[in-house]
């Protein structure tokens, strides 16, 4: 029966509201300095009672038995018996967290083990309470109807006491639930709620405590009697539960002695309530009961009852929502938006009447959205709330003292974004209570007060939440966090030399790093910093840290108001429209006229604009939106020069046209940033700013990079929201990010195409190394290189590092010695060593085919003119090679040295043919080289080879098409063979197996081919 | 008797009713009781990138339906949209909310489930059978006329899903 589901759901989120306010008023208990705060035990007080009633109502005995300890102990703060010490706290707080364990799983509640927890709570009670209480405490109170006959209803003394102090009368109330139920359609957790603004429930039993009701209300009369203190009339009761006389029975306790105890504290109470009772038996309690209200008008129970009043008041205005009666009342609003957007165009503008009426629903929509939308919000407080709990208890246990306070817990935040917060927020404010505040001794030490402050601060700034977290703490350690960072391999020395402090105190959110020097269970796992980060970046948010040593840190964060709605760019590109959102937008450029042609120019195979002193690259969205997979090098160089050449047209025919006017085009783009990089998106149109509604991909598209969501425009058309890092990422947007060692990149941009470094060593030669396969470039100072024989040795890092100078193993003129020298630090090498030269020329773009026909010696890879220059490209493996044999010494002797290995090796770049030639010569190899798979094929044909080597990229026939033919080949077909590629990807890996390669190597990682080569061979003898 | 498979298994005396529709001037049907509504809405909002046979977003009263072509899906060529083309927008129960393109609507025909042929018998009557991977066809069965190829709702959009998640491999 879903009816009393529906009870038993009630009665949970009921209880669970009234438990997360009683933990934070337990705590504001604690914290009160001079005197209890009679009003804030009362409501907590009130809150414990409510749920014991009801769950004992309900018949979970076990979590009514735990209520009602604690319970007993709160009446008893109340009464100013004990003092709200810490260590009642604790042990309420205990209680409260094993009450909210027991309601999340109810129906195992009884269950459970609540006997620690009661037992906690009753020791206290028996050690610090007095006789007399105590006394009261175990005694029944023995109760009688007004014929003096016995009541028999178990309850203490101390209970009846307590209870009857601002009530009037004590009824024994008979209910027929079933009845209630089914008649009046009032259920118990309603009557309970109605019971408790009337008076105090002293005791609720069933009067079958064998029925079950959560399995249903029996058939029968389920009676359930009911004690209750108050101070309306018996009558005023039987109307209001409409129950007959009988069911309402005044009782009274047998022992009048308690009256007493209370005349010493209070005579005038006692004096009127001997007056009430007396003239209850005539019925005119209500008049008296009156001004008796006036009288004491001034004392706390006038109070008090306001106070319950406005509770009642404050309950009645707010209803329990299930989320998705919000998000489709929102759907609808959407939609109505749209049946507005409808309705206007197609009005008669004319006619003054309907244009007013189209207006207001105009009005009235958008307040309707705006309405609806603002019931998704909900204030910070709610979760900063939470944090009181998780200072106390962390202070107690590293021994701190911690204050919290919170600032500005109105402000309000979507829904979603405030449960997603929860965690990372935790994480940080645990972080500052762990390490940033310091214990008592040294904060006084330090000359700071004993008490250390964390503070939560949530403020608007430009349509976005700042949140704050500050402590006054030690701050971070900067030495301590670049020291770990050196340890943890994360930064380098030279890295860390540039940067600023506060650059460095940002690292902690590096994966994998914490500042702790001893782990605790607090915090310190090393995990979690970059969590947060990466949680708040997902919520569209950013986190900073600042910190100030020995002053304390803060921690910043801005995220969106909202998830549901974001401020996006509305750009278009062909017909269709598309959201860029704001956050990511920088801002937007116009180029007109014969600037389209003129100022974007192209920068190796990118066109960029430049923005300001900066080179902006750019992308075209169209083309992004035309190509099923990501750009590769040959994709961009394609589409630059597609447009390149369409400008030069145009021009070139308006030339020819011979019109004076400048002709008209203009080319708009957006600066988008991601991270700290940015770029520009080139869009047909910009259509202006939106709120758009974000609706999640739909799951069959959800993978497509590229698009973060979609949205219903104005006009009922679908747009799609833009995934601006997933853009950049297709379109093969790098940005140079110091990202040293990754060599999938670094051969990305080796291919083809790409930058070199110019230098000389003082004579008229001009050298160039790829500057992908410079690690860095050191100064350094001739008296400080250390001669050992007649090598040269420099400590860069730490590590002694052997100098090359270019003379000693090249033919050209001798090294110039200038007082300070720079050392060139290739990457992927085995040994430490730099080549040292004088000066440094430029930076240049350069075709990677190379002269090899012309002047050519080992050592080098080539020549090309740069800068009308000759200039030598230096092969750094076989220099290396020329100064350290020994280096190369194991893998110098090949596998089959009866007999040279034949290896035919396809390649299409003479850059890379001549590199991986280099290795193969080096290595021993006899190689047959090709410069397109039809070549190679031929060759293959021809000959007799023992492996094989391509490239996949390649023009006539490609690699793949190239083993395909080998394999289907008669003769030779299980030829081992090696794929050398610049692709790292999966799908190029798999596509090359498919082929039928047995291996897959990456272009310049020297040593792993070498070795695969080697490995593929024994592999092949061996079978 | 014919074993039936997925959905189809019902008692044989049962009655189903069929959407009907014409692809390619095949009649084709999927279970009215999946169907949400048919809508003549055919201009889309493309998603570029997607994976074949998904035509793009349409937005049918403030809801998005992502469109998928049911065209090549059965191994036919794409066409271009005509005024007679609807969409076949299905119910939640189904899915994520999603409606196929189709060339013409039909009658809604009522078969009972014992007309109903299973797929395993059919083989020979598809024009690809390597085309369903997905089991889209549950069925076959002769009407007077014509025959009614008889579609699983729920695995259109599945073939579709799994086709993107392969992809994104």
């Amino acid at each position: 029966m879903d009816f009393d589901k529906a009870i038993v759901e009630e009665f949970v989120s009921e209880a669970l509201e009234h438990l997360e306010t009683v933990e934070e008023d337990l705590m504001s208990l604690e914290s009160a300095s001079g005197g209890v705060d009679d009003e804030l035990v009362n409501k907590v007080f009130r809150a414990v009672h409510t749920v014991k009633g009801t769950s004992g109502f309900l018949g979970y005995t076990n979590l009514a038995a735990l209520a009602h300890v604690g319970e007993t102990m709160l009446s008893l703060i109340r009464s100013g018996e004990i003092l709200p010490e810490s260590r009642y706290i604790d042990a309420l707080l205990m209680a409260v967290d094993k009450i909210r364990t027991m309601l999340d799983d109810l129906d195992n509640s009884d269950k459970m083990d609540v006997s620690t927890n009661i037992q906690i709570l009753e020791n206290l009670l028996n050690k610090e309470v007095s006789g007399a209480t105590k006394e009261s405490l175990e005694a029944d109170a023995e109760l009688s109807d007004s014929d003096g006959q016995l009541v028999d209803f178990k309850v203490t003394e101390y209970e009846m006491k307590d209870s009857i102090k601002d009530n009037d009368y004590i009824f024994l109330l008979k209910f027929n639930l079933s009845r209630l139920a089914s008649e009046k359609g009032r259920d118990p957790v309603v009557l309970m709620n109605e019971l408790e603004k009337l008076g105090e429930i002293i005791e609720a039993r069933m009067e079958h405590p064998s029925a079950d009701i959560r399995k249903g209300l029996p058939d029968g009369h389920l009676l359930c009697d009911v004690l209750l203190a108050t101070k309306q009339s018996g009558n005023t009761l039987c109307s209001r539960f409409e129950l007959a006389p009988e069911n309402v029975i005044e009782v009274h306790r047998r022992e009048e002695t308690v009256q007493n105890e209370k005349t010493e504290v209070k005579q005038v109470d006692v004096v009127v309530e001997t007056i009430v009772k007396e003239d209850v038996v005539e019925e005119t309690g209500t008049e008296i009961a009156e001004s008796k209200r006036k009288w004491d008008g001034k004392d706390r129970r006038g109070e008090r009852e306001k106070q319950s009043f406005d509770g009642a008041e404050r309950r009645k205005d707010t209803i329990r929502l299930k989320l998705g009666v919000l998000d489709e009342l929102m759907r609808l609003a959407g939609e109505l938006v749209l049946v507005r957007n409808q309705q206007v165009l197609s009005l008669d503008k004319s006619d003054p009447i309907t244009r007013a009426n189209a207006q207001r629903l105009d009005v009235v929509t958008t307040e309707l959205q705006e309405t609806i939308m603002a019931t998704r919000m909900q204030p910070i407080g709610n979760l900063f709330n939470k944090f009181n709990r998780v200072v106390r208890d962390l202070g107690k246990k590293l021994e701190k003292r911690i204050d919290l306070k919170v600032e500005g817990s109105e402000v309000e935040l979507d829904n979603t974004i405030l449960e997603a917060l929860s965690d990372p927020m935790t994480h940080l404010v645990r972080n500052c209570c762990d390490h940033g505040i310091e214990l008592p001794e040294n904060r006084q030490a330090a000359g700071k007060p004993p008490v250390g402050n964390v503070i939560l601060r949530a403020y608007h700034e430009s349509g976005q939440v700042n949140i704050e977290i500050k402590d006054d703490g030690k701050g971070v350690d900067c030495e301590a966090v670049k020291r770990k960072l050196r340890e943890k391999g994360l930064k380098t020395e030279q890295e860390l030399a540039m940067m600023t402090d506060s650059e460095i105190v940002n690292l902690i959110l590096l994966p994998g790093f914490s500042t702790a020097e001893v782990l605790s269970d607090v915090s310190g796992r090393g995990v979690g910093m970059d969590v947060v980060k990466s949680s708040i970046e997902g919520l569209g948010g950013t986190i900073e840290i600042r910190s100030a040593p020995g002053k304390g840190s803060l921690i910043s964060m801005r995220l969106p108001l909202t998830l549901a709605i974001i401020p996006c760019l509305v750009a278009q590109v062909g017909d269709y429209r598309y959201a860029i959102p704001q956050v990511n937008l920088e801002e937007l450029v116009c180029l007109y006229d014969d600037d389209v042609r003129t100022k974007i120019e192209s920068a190796g195979n990118k066109e960029v604009y430049r923005l300001r002193d900066h080179l902006l690259p750019l992308v075209r969205l169209e083309e992004v939106l035309k190509r099923d997979e990501p750009f590769t090098e040959e994709v961009r160089a394609g589409i630059t020069e597609q447009y390149r050449l369409e400008q030069e047209r145009i021009a070139n025919e308006h030339q020819a046209s011979g019109d004076e006017e400048p002709y008209s085009q203009s080319l708009n783009f957006a600066v988008l940033k991601v991270g700290s990089n940015r770029f520009g998106l080139i869009v047909d149109k910009v259509i202006g700013t939106e709120e758009i509604v974000v609706k999640p991909m739909h799951p069959a598209v959800k993978h497509l990079d590229g698009y973060g969501g979609a949205t219903v425009m104005g006009d009922g058309q679908v747009a799609l929201i833009l995934d601006v890092q997933a853009i950049a990422r297709y379109s093969g947007t790098t940005f140079d990010k110091a990202s040293d060692d990754d060599i999938k990149k670094d051969i990305k941009r080796v291919t083809e195409f790409q930058t070199a470094l110019l230098f000389t060593i003082g004579g008229p030669e001009r050298f160039a190394i790829p500057l992908p396969l410079i690690k860095r470039i050191e100064s350094i100072k001739l008296t400080e290189v250390d001669r050992i024989g007649d090598k040269e040795y420099i400590t860069i890092d730490g590590v002694s590092t052997l100098l090359l100078r270019l003379d000693k193993y090249l033919n050209v003129s001798p090294c110039r010695e200038v007082e300070e020298m720079k050392v060139i630090l290739p990457k992927h090498v085995k040994n430490p060593f730099g080549i040292m030269v004088t000066e440094l020329v430029d930076t240049v773009d350069v075709k990677t085919d190379l002269n090899v026909d012309g002047y050519m010696e080992n050592g080098l890879l080539g020549t090309s003119i740069l800068k009308g220059k000759a200039t030598l490209f230096l092969d750094i493996d076989t220099l290396i090679g020329k100064a350290e044999p020994e280096w190369f010494r194991e893998s110098q002797a090949p596998v089959f040295a009866t007999k040279a290995v034949r290896v035919l090796f396809a390649e299409d770049t003479s850059f890379f043919r001549n590199l991986v030639l280099s290795y193969l010569n080096t290595d021993g190899y006899n190689v047959i080289s090709a410069a397109d798979g039809q070549e190679a094929l031929d060759y293959f044909n021809a000959g007799e080879f023992d492996i094989i080597v391509s490239d996949l990229e390649m023009p006539v026939m490609d690699g793949f098409d190239f083993m395909k033919n080998v394999r289907a080949g008669s003769r030779h077909n299980d030829i081992p063979s090696i794929a050398l590629t610049a692709l790292t990807d999966e799908s190029g890996y798999e596509r090359a197996k498919e082929a039928g390669f047995d291996k897959y190597e990456v272009k310049i990682d020297k040593d792993r081919l070498l070795q695969s080569i080697r490995e593929t061979l024994e592999k092949a003898v061996a079978v | 008797m014919k074993k039936i498979d997925g959905d189809l298994s019902v008692k044989n005396d049962e009655k189903r009713q069929f959407c009907t529709f014409w692809l390619m001037e095949r009649l084709y049907g999927v279970d009215i009781i999946d169907v949400k509504e048919i809508h003549p809405r055919v201009d889309f909002t493309p998603i570029y990138h997607s994976p074949k046979g998904v035509s793009g977003y349409v937005n049918i009263r403030g809801q998005v339906y992502l469109i998928l072509d049911l065209r090549p899906l059965m191994g036919f060529e794409e066409g271009t949209p005509d005024e007679e083309n609807r969409l076949v927008l299905f119910k939640p129960t189904v899915g994520e909310p999603f409606g196929v393109l189709v060339d013409r609507i039909g009658d809604v025909v009522e078969v009972s489930a014992d007309e109903l042929e299973g797929s395993e018998d059919m083989e020979d009557s598809m024009a690809d059978p390597g085309v369903d991977k997905a089991g889209i066809i549950t069925g076959v069965c002769q009407l007077d006329d014509t025959l009614l190829v008889a579609l699983n709702s729920r695995n259109i959009l599945n073939s579709v899903v799994v086709g993107s998640l392969e992809t994104a491999k």
